[in-house]
Formats: structure tokens, sequence, C-alpha cells
């Protein structure tokens, strides 16, 4: 943890960030702001924050979260709009107005909505990241292939079929991690 | 069944393939003249006010991807707006669905934070390369590069780093560069690879539309496509205002086969001759403002009739029109066609002796200007017709004069 020594618009400096590393992602200050390291400089970390830095000052602190910047890829992607950050627009206006608020968390994908899952290998198939093991109807246009991770590879013990959200396990993979 | 992707790293691929497949776009400077190939790279570098962001959305509405991926990045935001009202109510021309259904909306607006907009287009040619590795032909669409380089001035001036050209990073080429290099064809990992694409197109807003400046300048280096949109043409209400004399594609020999297998034998040779009027028609542009038309030989004359039929019939395309926002390939092909057919019977006319007045004043030529309105469907029937009625007004010119 770290604390703001300065702070000069989107930039933010922060020591005692010896843990974090390149494009980590950090949560700046009590409001909780999403920023992103860009330069590191002994235990000195510059953070462009992606949010509006209005009413930070030095000491506040600063958390690494050890994972660089990332999207989340599945079901629920198209029609979507997003910000910059991959922070859906439509459901930030329901949580907070039509303002943008600081802080907020929402996650980038419906964790709620249910989607109807195809298998398209049977369990005991081997396979490597990239194959597809079944399919979602998206849309009326877009059928979502869902893929094994890159870097995963090994034999499908059990593959479901039926009605899962996003997070649900759909297929688990002997050897190395299990597919979400 | 989510997948998590850091944004800054591209996904991996087992292979990069040349690209062969005109991305048909339905705008016919750009397929006629200027075409991009699937997986290809363009920019569409602009004054203000010139229509780039007509453009991105003409292409984001009408181009044969199976998904769209906007980012609109430091425009306003009531161009995002415009998306957002739009797109839902327009129909995919060849599946008849809602065009929402197929794409994907980052906006950072101008008024949002300036450091999002940094990564906007990271986030979205990463979820462009997720559905690319599904098998999909993706297009994303980047509208403006250059609000996302001045994003990367500003943090860069922040940080106290050395500024290079014009107050941009040193490292701006190598980061335009990399967005870029994103794009391509390929075959997707896997045991049974598949073929995907992804193409990425780029506004750049020079200021004051002069594209000396690096953003432009280190973009230009990448994309094999150019479309240089052009103040003075959008000024005569020529839209789209590319200019036919500043653009280029470099994918035209590496389409040239696709396009005389796919839709006619002839269809290289026909983009040629439409290219060589018009860069006549410029040539003959500065003799006429020296001397007037009228010392113009016939031969002369009928190239600039000619070469204006391609411009004001032709080139030029009404975004807001129902029917001619949107021209399939043998459309084009037919219309085309005809303008051409139109410059060998005129040529041959003056040769036996036939006036310029006579011919400009054809009764033909009003039904030519009026051919793109033709519904799709009935091109192929209507256009026949014109072609007679063109090939009988001829007839009838030249047999009057003998």
């Amino acid at each position: 943890m770290g604390t703001i020594i300065k702070v000069s618009g989107p930039l933010v400096v922060a020591e005692g960030m010896k843990d974090a590393n390149m494009f980590d992602v950090v949560r700046v200050s009590n409001h909780n702001l999403i920023g992103e390291v860009i330069e590191m400089r002994d235990d000195k970390a510059s953070i462009q924050v992606y949010e509006e830095t209005t009413g930070l000052g030095p000491g506040e602190p600063v958390t690494t979260t050890g994972a660089p910047l990332s999207v989340e890829l599945g079901p629920g992607l198209i029609e979507k709009m997003y910000d910059g950050i991959q922070r859906p627009l439509v459901i930030m206006r329901e949580q907070a107005g039509t303002n943008i608020t600081r802080g907020i968390d929402v996650s980038a994908l419906d964790k709620q909505a249910k989607w109807e899952f195809i298998p398209d290998i049977k369990a005991g198939e081997t396979v490597v990241g990239g194959d597809i093991i079944g399919h979602v109807d998206e849309t009326v246009l877009v059928v979502h292939k869902i893929m094994v991770p890159n870097g995963v590879s090994g034999k499908i013990t059990d593959i479901k079929s039926g009605s899962f959200t996003v997070e649900e396990t759909v297929a688990t993979i002997l050897r190395m991690k299990e597919k979400q | 069944m989510m997948q998590k992707w850091p944004v800054r790293i591209g996904r991996p691929y087992n292979q990069k393939l040349p690209p062969e497949m005109p991305l048909v776009t339905g705008q016919r400077v750009i397929d006629t003249l200027f075409p991009i190939a699937k997986g290809g790279v363009a920019a569409v570098p602009g004054p203000f006010g010139s229509g780039k962001t007509v453009v991105q959305h003409q292409l984001a509405k009408w181009a044969d991807a199976d998904i769209v991926v906007y980012i609109g990045c430091g425009e306003r935001g009531n161009e995002m707006t415009d998306v957002l009202m739009e797109f839902p109510e327009l129909k995919d021309p060849k599946t008849g669905h809602s065009l929402m259904k197929r794409t994907v909306l980052i906006a950072n607006t101008s008024d949002m934070p300036v450091a999002a907009r940094e990564a906007s287009v990271y986030t979205g040619i990463t979820i462009a390369e997720y559905f690319r590795d599904m098998g999909y032909s993706v297009a994303v669409m980047a509208d403006s590069t250059s609000r996302w380089a001045e994003a990367l001035r500003e943090m860069s001036g922040r940080l106290e780093e050395m500024p290079g050209e014009e107050g941009y990073p040193a490292y701006l080429g190598s980061r335009i560069a990399q967005f870029y290099e994103r794009a391509g064809r390929v075959l997707s990992m896997g045991t049974i690879p598949r073929e995907g694409a992804l193409t990425a197109i780029g506004a750049v807003s020079p200021p004051g539309g002069d594209i000396s400046e690096p953003v432009s300048q280190a973009t230009l280096r990448i994309v094999k496509v150019f479309w240089g949109l052009d103040a003075t043409l959008a000024y005569r209400r020529h839209f789209p205002a590319i200019n036919w004399m500043t653009s280029y594609s470099l994918y035209l020999d590496a389409l040239g086969e696709w396009f005389s297998e796919s839709i006619a034998a002839d269809w290289n040779k026909l983009r040629a001759e439409a290219i060589k009027i018009l860069s006549d028609e410029s040539e003959l542009n500065e003799i006429v403002q020296l001397v007037g038309v009228d010392a113009l030989s016939g031969d002369d004359r009928v190239t600039l009739e000619v070469a204006r039929s391609i411009r004001e019939d032709y080139l030029h395309q009404n975004a807001f029109d129902d029917i001619d926002t949107y021209t399939s390939l043998p459309k084009q092909y037919g219309l085309l066609k005809i303008i051409l057919t139109l410059y060998k019977l005129a040529q041959q006319a003056i040769k036996a002796g036939v006036s310029i007045e006579r011919i400009s004043s054809m009764r033909v030529l009003e039904r030519i200007g009026r051919a793109k309105y033709t519904p799709e469907q009935d091109s192929a029937a209507a256009f026949a017709q014109i072609e007679e009625a063109l090939a009988k007004e001829m007839d009838e010119l030249t047999r009057d004069n003998a």
C-alpha cells in the first residue's frame, strides 16, 4: 500500500509502491478510483487515473491489484456501450444517475444474465487453447463461440449444457486450470 | 464462460495471412476507387467539417463485417448519441436485422476523463480480437486517433518526459503502430484454426487539415489505405468528400483478382479508366483556367463532361438517402459501366463530327444522373434500359449529323 505524494490532473504519483509493477491496475484514494501504473522509479509509481481526480491530495492511500488492465470477454458484449475501461455506461447510469460518478464498481459483463450454452464437443476430447467447446446464441446475428482460454490445454473431463451465467463453469479441463 | 485478457497485449494467433478479399462498404468511392481489404488498415484524415465522422458512421453501418466495434474517442458526445439513436433502427442489408445486434460501442467523449481515452482504443481492439479469434470478420472504427494521441501527449507532459515533435511524446509513432498492427487476417489458435479478420479504420483530425503534422505522418507510415477528406469538396457539397487525387489504396493489386473473379472480368479495367478520366480532368482544368473551356478540343471536352458525370453521378453519394446510402458491388459495376459507355460513344460521336453542345444536352444524361437512386433489385433492368437509350440517342445524333 502506497501514499499519494503528488497529483497533477489525471497523473498521480505515489510512494511506497514496491509491490506494484508496470501497468498494474491500482486503486487510488478512498474514492477507490481506477488507475494504471505507467512509470516506476524506486518505490515511486506514476499512475494515470481513469477518473476525475478533483479532491485528491497527498497522503491518501493507493493499493495495487497486481493485475494488468484487462477486459472481460464473454457473452453479453454485443449491443453494449462501454467507457474507455469497459464499464457499461447504461448500468452506471442506473446505479448513479446521468452524470458519471467516481469510484463506481460495475462489472463489464452482466453476471446475472443467463445464457443458453450448447456444447459442440464431448467429454473425453483433448483440447488446446483457442479451440471452440461450444456456443451461445448471443443475438440474432451473432453466435458467440466459447473458446478454451489461451495457454490452457488438456482433456475435457466434464462438459455441461443448459443455462449459465458468464461466471459459471461449463466445462472442466484436466491437467491445467479449469475453464470457466 | 468468461475470459479475461490484458488490453495492452495482442491476443495470439497461429499465422497471419495476406489480405485478398475486400471489405465491401457500399460506398462507391471507397469500393471502386480505393478499396480496403478484410484485415486491412485505413486512415481517414481530414479537417473538421469534412465529414470524417459521417464516413466512419457509414462504414460502421454498411461494411460487410460480422462484428463492428466503434470507438468514439474524444469526439463530441452528440455524435455518439447519433450512433445510439440510429443504429437500432437501421437494418443490416444482408440479414434484415438491427445493426445494433452486431455492434459494440466504446465511448470516451471529449468531456470524459482523458486517461481513459488512452485506454479506450486498447479496450476496443482487444474486444475485436476476441471476436476475430472466433472466426469472424471484425471492423474497428476509431474516431478519432488524434484525440487519443492528444491524451498521450497530455500524460507525457505531466510525466515531464522529453517532448518530441509538436509536444507529442517520442514514442507516438510506435504506439500508433502497435494499435494498427493488431489488425490483420489471421488463422486463429486451436487444433482446427479458423480464419478471422480484423480491419482497423482510424479517423485522424489534423489541425487545420494539414497532414504534415506528427499524428497524420505516423499514421500514414503504417496504413495502406488513405482516404483523404477535402474541405473544398465538402464546401462544394460533394460527399463523401474523399479527394480522388490524393487518396490511395495499396490493396489494389491484392484485391484485383477477387474483383475480376467475383464481380466482373473488366472491373479493374473500368476502375483504371475512371481514374484516368478524373486525373485528365484535373490537368484539363488547369488549362481551362488559363485559356477558357472553348479553347479545348472536342475530345477533351468529352473528357470533362464524362468526368463531371463520374463525380456527380457516381462518386457523389447521399448518406441520408435510403437507397443511395448503400450500393452493392454489381450495382456499382453497372453504374460505372454506363458512364464509361457514355465516354466511349461520345468520343466516337465527336469523331463523326457531332458538336459537344449536342452531346452535353442529351436527354439520357438526366437518366444517368438519377440512376444511382434506382432500388437495388430493379437496378440491373433499369441500367440495361438506360444503356439502350444511350446507344439509341447517340446513334440519332450521329445520323442527324451525317
